[in-house]
């Protein structure tokens, strides 16, 4: 991917999981960052995010869970994303990630986690950063 | 107030996806302000502990145990293959029939649960007759 080009990025709710708070301030604040935002809205499953990604042409997935479902979901997403030979989207994780999980999300081929309490320049600056990261 | 009332009420309102965005709007807004310190969070932007301190509470999780799933998915296909597959489907018909209606659907509800109906039973037969609600998408 060229330099300078403008990413997008697929902000998705997975499951039963209904706190879509931050989900939707995220989504606001990458916006006004001038990234690409589309939001997929509550209660998808990984195969309805993995395509929508794909559909959409997204650089980056932002999943934001908080219901605790994330190592499942996570691993489901990053297989589909195998399987549909789009290993390029990266997967990024927000929400109530316990340390532990964090790098348990990496090791399973999670690109970042920003867990509760990240500052949200952390967050700007990742997906502002020359898009170069490939798993 | 006034602004809900010119599109036509609550329900219109939350339709169009109104209030769902003045929330979102509102948690953009307190998000901002806390990182700003113009909002104070006392533990959060104010007043936190030192790192050292945190250091020191150790927390322990509980981990479930993964076989937990698979015994309860025996389970259910358990129930599924001892109840009474004719009853289940008539209350189920007879659920949607009611809720099409104008009758109160809770008598029926309690007898199709006491049927060993599922909740995904249940919804989906209720589904059929009301729709599910597609929020608007906006960021």
């Amino acid at each position: 991917m060229n330099e300078g080009r403008k990413i997008r990025v697929l902000v998705a709710k997975a499951g039963l999981d209904g706190h879509d708070r931050g989900a939707k301030a995220i989504a606001r604040l990458l916006r006004d960052a001038g990234i690409e935002v589309i939001y997929t809205g509550l209660h998808q499953t990984p195969e309805q995010i993995v395509n929508t990604a794909i559909q959409e042409d997204v650089n980056v997935i932002g999943l934001s869970i908080l219901s605790g479902a994330h190592m499942g979901i996570s691993g489901k997403i990053l297989k589909l994303l195998k399987e549909n030979k789009a290993q390029d989207i990266l997967l990024v994780i927000g929400g109530t990630i316990i340390d532990r999980d964090i790098a348990r999300l990496k090791d399973m081929g999670v690109a970042e986690v920003f867990p509760m309490g990240t500052d949200i320049d952390k967050i700007v600056s990742f997906f502002s950063a020359p898009y170069d990261r490939k798993m | 107030m006034g602004k809900i009332d010119e599109m036509g009420g609550a329900v219109k309102a939350i339709e169009e996806g109104f209030m769902q965005e003045a929330i979102a709007d509102e948690a953009y807004r307190a998000m901002r302000q806390e990182k700003s310190g113009e909002r104070v969070v006392v533990g959060v932007n104010k007043f936190t502990a030192e790192d050292e301190e945190k250091e020191k509470r150790e927390m322990r999780f509980h981990e479930a145990d993964p076989l937990v799933r698979q015994r309860q998915i025996d389970r259910l296909n358990q129930v599924r293959n001892e109840r009474d597959e004719n009853a289940v489907r008539d209350c189920l018909n007879e659920l949607k029939e009611k809720a099409r209606g104008k009758e109160n659907v809770m008598p029926c509800l309690i007898k199709t649960v006491r049927t060993y109906a599922s909740i995904e039973e249940i919804m989906e037969a209720l589904k059929e007759v009301f729709g599910t609600f597609k929020e608007p998408l906006r960021i």
